[in-house]
């Protein structure tokens, strides 16, 4: 019913095949517009020999200002992180992903709320499976808050304990559409959400039927959702981060197929870490207040180095200061 | 993502030369794609994370003019477009075409037409892709992101590719002409059922016209013709706004206006003159002639109809007297009034109608 011919040509015809082309080179002689606005002064060709055009007039500026023409390594990390789970297999055939699985594509925001984050609001982006339970995003979410260490500790730095918040306050929920799914596995884990719920109940405030349910009884396939829709995922009891699903989609061929590695991290927002004072080398792991022995107020330092201003050779205390170990947001670069 | 200058552009021309050569052939569109070289718009020294980006937004330009309201020529077009782009793209692995959900079935509709119209080798070239595993299977149609845009940009789509838009037809369809005339016979019946000659309705209860339903009918198929007849002057405007230069365009618009002032004396003239009489239900309220010199004070005619009347049809008339001078300007056509008792003004679609 079909043409044979279409079989071996049909791809050849939308190329020239007549010389071998560089896809870095634009071609000289294009009317296309798109590339009008391309053009690369390439060095065979010092000289364009038309005018202005629009991506062309964006690489002849990039050329000039630029001084090593390399990727840096945030643009490296990025393209990483977007193409690191493309294709997988796994090596059980029993963890392949099944056809007809949806991949939901979430945006989860940080927490902070600063002004120069008024239009672009940084976030991480992970792909789940419809099948997967909510406890699992729940557990690849990584926020700085869940490692923060509580405690004064000047009197005793080296007995930070090991102990970080992720451990202590294993309470968390998500909300979505009404109803609060609460991360009931361990024993320490309370309902976060009871609060809200009672508050809400308290008087007619307009919020409907607020419901709380457990968070590990529950999967993607089984909640309604609204794509761009904003939705709350809460832990630490007050560190609260906005997710948005952006795309939901069915599986494709060239995804990863390796159900062990989803939920997948794959855009991530650097976030340049804060150096200690002193050598400005090291990321600071100790900031004090109210430090004597220091500039300003809070202060951060490196582990060496406060120990070197702070202590002096048996370890006694120097001057007066209130510290408390750090943790870096840009940890997770 | 941000957009990619001048790739709409380039896609538009590529498809309006396709629409111009009158085929669906995909020799033709591959003859059109050489001469342009089409598949250089990746080309530009651009690293991988930037190149997928520009080419997902690329995917997605071509893509928006696969799917209604655009005419069947130009969706065969960004058939073989689509197809070019996803197999000349330099990504690696490449980036997909997103089908959206509510748009499957559409695209299903379209690929069965194209099978029945005998078009095998769009037909191929849409398997070819589906075999390539080449589409997203999506909840939506575009794909999230947040940037606040400066301008809030809005989509353009080019007049004439779009299909005329077909709302009065969708509105008056088969079906709902054959539901009218089952309820208008059922009416009629039961009418004659309460009234003392059973054989007819009485006169009292004539309150609508009887033929109203083929009226209406009459009125679709007419606004339908019009609607060709529009497009065609449309893109016969265009093609003359090219080449009529500046002197010429101004000599036209002042004969135009002096067009135009002798069309509204004579239409003033008309409308004056005639006058109809009342249908059954009004006739409480016959229409007087009043003379009036000049024409501010019409609106101050006693009839309410008459009152109303002229606006509208100075408009149309004018407007039509126009057309034959100026391809420019394309009226509604005016439906002249029947010259029986029953019929009032028709087709004034602001005033309510009480047929």
């Amino acid at each position: 019913m079909y043409n044979n011919y279409f079989l071996c040509s049909s791809i050849g015809v939308l190329m020239s095949s007549d010389k071998e082309e560089d896809p870095d080179v634009i071609p000289e002689d294009s009317s296309l517009l798109t590339l009008q606005y391309v053009v690369m002064v390439h060095s065979q060709h010092p000289e364009p020999e038309w005018g202005g055009r629009i991506r062309k007039k964006a690489l002849e500026k990039r050329e000039e200002t630029i001084i090593v023409d390399r990727a840096c390594r945030q643009e490296t990390l990025a393209y990483e992180m977007e193409s690191h789970a493309i294709g997988k297999r796994p090596d059980n055939p029993t963890d392949q992903v099944e056809e007809g699985e949806l991949l939901l594509t979430l945006n989860i925001f940080y927490p902070v709320i600063f002004q120069k984050h008024k239009d672009h609001k940084p976030y991480q982006t992970i792909l789940v499976l419809g099948s997967q339970k909510l406890t699992e995003l729940r557990d690849s979410i990584s926020c700085v808050s869940d490692l923060q260490i509580g405690g004064e500790f000047s009197s005793q730095p080296d007995q930070a304990p090991e102990h970080i918040s992720k451990d202590l306050y294993k309470s968390a929920f998500f909300y979505f559409e009404g109803i609060f799914y609460n991360d009931r596995r361990y024993p320490e884990c309370r309902d976060l959400s009871r609060t809200v719920i009672e508050w809400s109940q308290s008087h007619d405030r307009g919020y409907g039927n607020l419901q709380s349910v457990k968070m590990e009884d529950y999967t993607f396939n089984d909640l309604s959702l609204k794509i761009g829709f904003p939705y709350l995922f809460c832990h630490q009891g007050n560190c609260e981060h906005i997710i948005i699903i952006t795309d939901i989609r069915l599986i494709h061929h060239d995804d990863c197929l390796d159900k062990n590695l989803y939920p997948v991290l794959i855009k991530k927002h650097w976030l340049c870490t804060r150096k200690c004072f002193v050598c400005k080398m090291y990321t600071a792991r100790w900031v004090t207040n109210e430090d004597s022995l220091a500039p300003e107020d809070p202060c951060f330092f490196c582990d060496v180095c406060f120990r070197m201003l702070h202590y002096d050779a048996e370890g006694n205390k120097l001057g007066d200061f209130l510290a408390y170990p750090y943790v870096d947001p840009g940890i997770f670069n | 993502m941000t957009e990619v200058p001048g790739l709409q552009a380039d896609c538009e021309e590529l498809l309006g030369a396709f629409r111009e050569a009158d085929t669906v052939r995909f020799e033709r569109f591959a003859e059109l794609w050489r001469e342009r070289r089409f598949h250089t718009v990746f080309y530009g020294r651009i690293r991988a994370l930037e190149r997928n980006k520009l080419t997902k937004k690329t995917l997605e330009v071509a893509q928006q003019y696969f799917l209604p309201p655009y005419t069947f020529q130009i969706r065969v077009g960004a058939l073989y477009l689509l197809y070019g782009l996803y197999n000349t793209q330099l990504c690696q692995p490449k980036q997909k075409i997103r089908v959206a959900l509510k748009d499957w079935p559409e695209i299903h509709k379209f690929q069965q037409d194209l099978i029945d119209s005998q078009h095998y080798d769009a037909a191929y070239i849409f398997r070819t892709l589906r075999l390539a595993r080449a589409f997203h299977f999506t909840a939506m149609p575009k794909l999230l992101n947040y940037r606040t845009k400066k301008k809030f940009q809005e989509s353009e789509c080019k007049e004439e590719f779009k299909d005329p838009s077909n709302r009065v037809n969708s509105l008056i369809t088969n079906d709902v002409l054959e539901e009218l005339m089952n309820i208008h016979d059922h009416y009629q019946k039961m009418k004659c059922v309460i009234s003392a000659d059973k054989s007819q309705p009485d006169k009292a209860l004539s309150l609508i016209k009887d033929d109203f339903v083929v009226t209406l009918k009459d009125i679709t198929l007419e606004h339908q013709e019009w609607q060709q007849k529009r497009m065609k002057l449309f893109i016969n405007a265009k093609e003359t706004d090219e080449i009529t230069n500046k002197k010429e365009e101004r000599t036209f618009l002042e004969s135009e206006g002096s067009e135009r002032a002798n069309a509204l004396a004579r239409i003033k003239y008309r409308s004056y003159s005639a006058v109809v009489e009342a249908s059954k239900s009004r006739r409480h309220r016959q229409v007087k002639l009043e003379s009036s010199e000049s024409g501010s004070c019409y609106g101050k005619s006693p009839s309410k109809k008459n009152s109303r009347r002229p606006q509208p049809a100075r408009r149309r008339d004018e407007v039509q007297v126009a057309r034959e001078t100026v391809t420019r300007h394309i009226g509604m056509p005016v439906i002249m009034e029947e010259d029986n008792s029953d019929e009032e003004g028709v087709s004034l679609p602001k005033r309510k109608r009480r047929c």
